[in-house]
């Protein structure tokens, strides 16, 4: 019993520090917000130490399983703990817990804001435990609508918008994967994962409305993680919403579905198989993302585009993984690769959209051209911009710092050869957008000069700046530190990642001095006249809100045909 | 059995596409609010006449009573009620904020509105 108190701690406790939160509106007005900090901080604290506690359940590859509440067979709801999971609830409460840290100076401070928060992180765990069909649709929905609430806390009317275009978008989605789960329930009888892989496997066998209900599970799920084409919620969504906001939705509410998916994937036959057709979205993504992103001026959306090429990245090496199998030799390697990936993604994403978040609040514009200079005129950001260079040279993938690692170990991790010249041109131009977001250190432009500096905004109060710099020291550290990453993800899934992912080569070297080149290249490009005219171009494309939906509409189709070619046709193509 | 199942299905996906199509292509928020919970219900209907295949009765166990429904997918959608209820209330003070502040439940002209502000 007590087992199961440690593993189902991380859902329960935020949850006890919600409903406690609750309760300070009835206190006197001095003692409510030190009453919200401290039970917040105490639930998310604790939370993660349960997490470390349930380290030694899970080292080695085990993993456990249950029902939850004891009850029997098909009533039950199944729960399933294993490395992977642990590893994505661990990497999901330190974000949660920094990015709580940082709203302490900066972010919505109304206790509505921390009690949705701890709803938010008490789903993120139980997503992540689940192994029920049904379960993962409710705790899915929770993680959806608190996420619709704290977007919708963005101080611009635009985040109201963002919240409820996310809401409908996201309301469909679960409705598909609702008949997904009708589908597999009338074949099988049951809701549990396991149970139904089982009976497609012994039983029922894969007939065209098992394929039709995997697609529309697999798609509504994945329309979470904003994987091509299905990201057009996205960038509005993470661009207005508050900045800590900002940070876990980018750092893990688009990569904890992806979990979900992979849970699914693994378990159930066919459904694996999406993961090629996925790995090829990914890297297709990872360039428009990256072009997209490069072409916006409003320094959030720049960062929101850019998270949906990283999102590529990381699905182009675990689509690849998981359409391997979980028994294939290399089924660690590449998972490894992409989960430090999204670990490192997460890290500097955060500190980017914190630190260029309080900037923009502080010289009161989003626009990136217009905060020219900015350093000058925001006092005592000089040294949290300094440990944003951590954050940005991860972005570019600068040697030395964790996002170069984390782009060889992921080049490592992929197939063909068509995938890393994609992934190369992405990071070519995220060196691009590297230089471009360096725009606040550049002088003001002469004409500008005379306008008169407004008054400050009170300058970054202490927990952000220490926010962000831990963030900061934690990329440095792990550009060399990647090694003992290895090392303990060896331990964890109880088999050496070593021999696979190996150190970088010569080639490698010179391709990276390569993309840098390039992409110096390619940022002075855009400065001309013609290149800013293609820019505008790209950046004012149409875009509608039934788009969302003719792309949800499409990749449902595609996953479908992809599924169906696979049955009839007796070799995969990749 | 498989006569009534056909215009019930017929029913079902009827009352799926009136609400899909609200969602997608009415311009007014509200009814693309309502249009989701169309959407919700149908499903429902949908879960609850699979679970009617496999018998009669009320699934409320008292002595004597045999032959029930399945009770699983009514429980499923109990929840999902309750889901569907709390997305259309947030969804609603949504629209009607944004009403407030630009005047209009039009998506399109709201949407100018709050992008020109940017």
């Amino acid at each position: 019993m007590t087992t199961e108190w440690i593993i189902f701690a991380p859902v329960a406790l935020p949850l006890f520090g919600a409903s406690i939160n609750l309760t300070t509106k009835m206190m006197p007005e001095k003692a409510a917000p030190l009453v919200q900090r401290l039970t917040a901080f105490v639930s998310l604290g604790l939370s993660l130490f349960f997490l470390i506690l349930q380290y030694p359940l899970v080292v080695g590859g085990r993993e456990l399983a249950g029902i939850i509440g004891n009850w029997s067979g098909p009533l039950g709801i199944a729960w399933r703990l294993d490395a992977l999971s642990w590893a994505a609830t661990v990497l999901g409460f330190i974000i949660l817990l920094l990015s709580w840290l940082y709203s302490l100076g900066k972010g919505p401070s109304s206790s509505t804001f921390s009690i949705v928060y701890l709803i938010q992180a008490a789903a993120v765990a139980a997503v992540l435990l689940t192994n029920d069909l049904f379960n993962l649709f409710v705790t899915l929905e929770i993680l959806g609508i608190t996420s619709y609430i704290l977007i919708a806390m963005g101080k611009k009317e635009a985040a109201k918008l963002a919240s409820l275009t996310y809401l409908l978008i996201s309301g469909t989605a679960m409705i598909f994967f609702l008949m997904g789960v009708y589908g597999l329930y009338r074949l099988t009888g049951s809701l549990s994962l396991p149970v139904i892989a089982q009976n497609l496997t012994q039983g029922a066998g894969i007939s065209p409305p098992v394929i039709v209900s995997i697609s529309f599970i697999i798609t509504s799920v994945i329309m979470r993680s904003a994987l091509l084409p299905l990201y057009g919620w996205l960038p509005e969504a993470h661009a207005q919403a508050p900045h800590a906001v900002s940070a876990i939705l980018s750092g893990i509410m688009v990569k904890t579905p992806l979990f979900a998916f992979t849970r699914i994937a693994l378990a159930l036959p066919l459904a694996g198989q999406s993961g090629s057709l996925l790995s090829w979205a990914g890297s297709l993504a990872a360039v428009v993302g990256n072009v997209i992103a490069f072409s916006q001026t409003d320094i959030k959306r720049v960062l929101a585009y850019t998270t949906i090429a990283q999102i590529g990245f990381i699905v182009s090496a675990w689509g690849n993984a998981v359409s391997l199998g979980a028994n294939h030799p290399r089924f660690y390697a590449l998972i490894t690769a992409a989960l430090i990936y999204a670990l490192i993604h997460a890290l500097y994403k955060s500190q980017l959209f914190m630190g260029y978040g309080h900037l923009a609040d502080a010289l009161k514009e989003r626009q990136l051209n217009a905060m020219r200079g900015g350093l000058e005129r925001s006092l005592g950001f000089r040294t949290m911009f300094l440990f944003m260079l951590a954050g940005l040279f991860s972005l570019a993938g600068l040697p030395g710092l964790a996002g170069y690692s984390g782009k060889i170990l992921l080049n490592q991790a992929l197939d063909t050869e068509l995938k890393s010249v994609l992934l190369f041109v992405s990071g070519v131009i995220s060196v691009a957008l590297a230089f471009k977001l360096t725009t606040p250190f550049w002088p003001r432009p002469r004409s500008s000069l005379s306008a008169e500096v407004g008054p400050q905004e009170p300058s970054l109060r202490f927990y952000s700046r220490i926010v962000i710099m831990v963030l900061g020291l934690g990329l440095i550290l792990l550009g060399p530190g990647v090694d003992n990453l290895l090392g303990f993800f060896s331990t964890l899934w109880g088999r050496s990642v070593w021999g696979e992912l190996k150190h970088p080569s010569f080639e490698e070297i010179l391709k990276t001095v390569f993309s840098f080149l390039a992409g110096f290249g390619i940022f002075m490009l855009s400065q001309t006249q013609h290149g800013q005219r293609l820019l505008t171009l790209i950046r004012e494309r149409p875009k509608s809100f039934e788009g969302l939906f003719a792309a949800f509409f499409m990749g449902t189709l595609l996953l479908t045909l992809f599924f169906w070619f696979q049955t009839s046709s007796p070799q995969q193509f990749r | 059995m498989n006569h009534d199942t056909f215009f019930e299905l017929l029913f079902i996906i009827l009352i799926f596409l009136t609400g899909l199509w609200a969602v997608i292509f009415d311009p007014n928020l509200v009814k693309k609010v309502f249009g989701l919970s169309v959407l919700n219900s149908s499903v429902v209907i949908l879960f609850i006449l699979e679970g009617s295949r496999l018998g009669e009765n009320t699934p409320i166990l008292e002595d004597g009573i045999k032959n029930v429904v399945d009770p699983l997918p009514q429980a499923l959608m109990l929840t999902a009620i309750v889901i569907g209820v709390c997305v259309s209330a947030f969804a609603l003070a949504l629209s009607k904020h944004l009403y407030h502040t630009t005047g209009t439940f039009n998506i399109h002209e709201i949407r100018r509105k709050v992008h020109d502000d940017n």
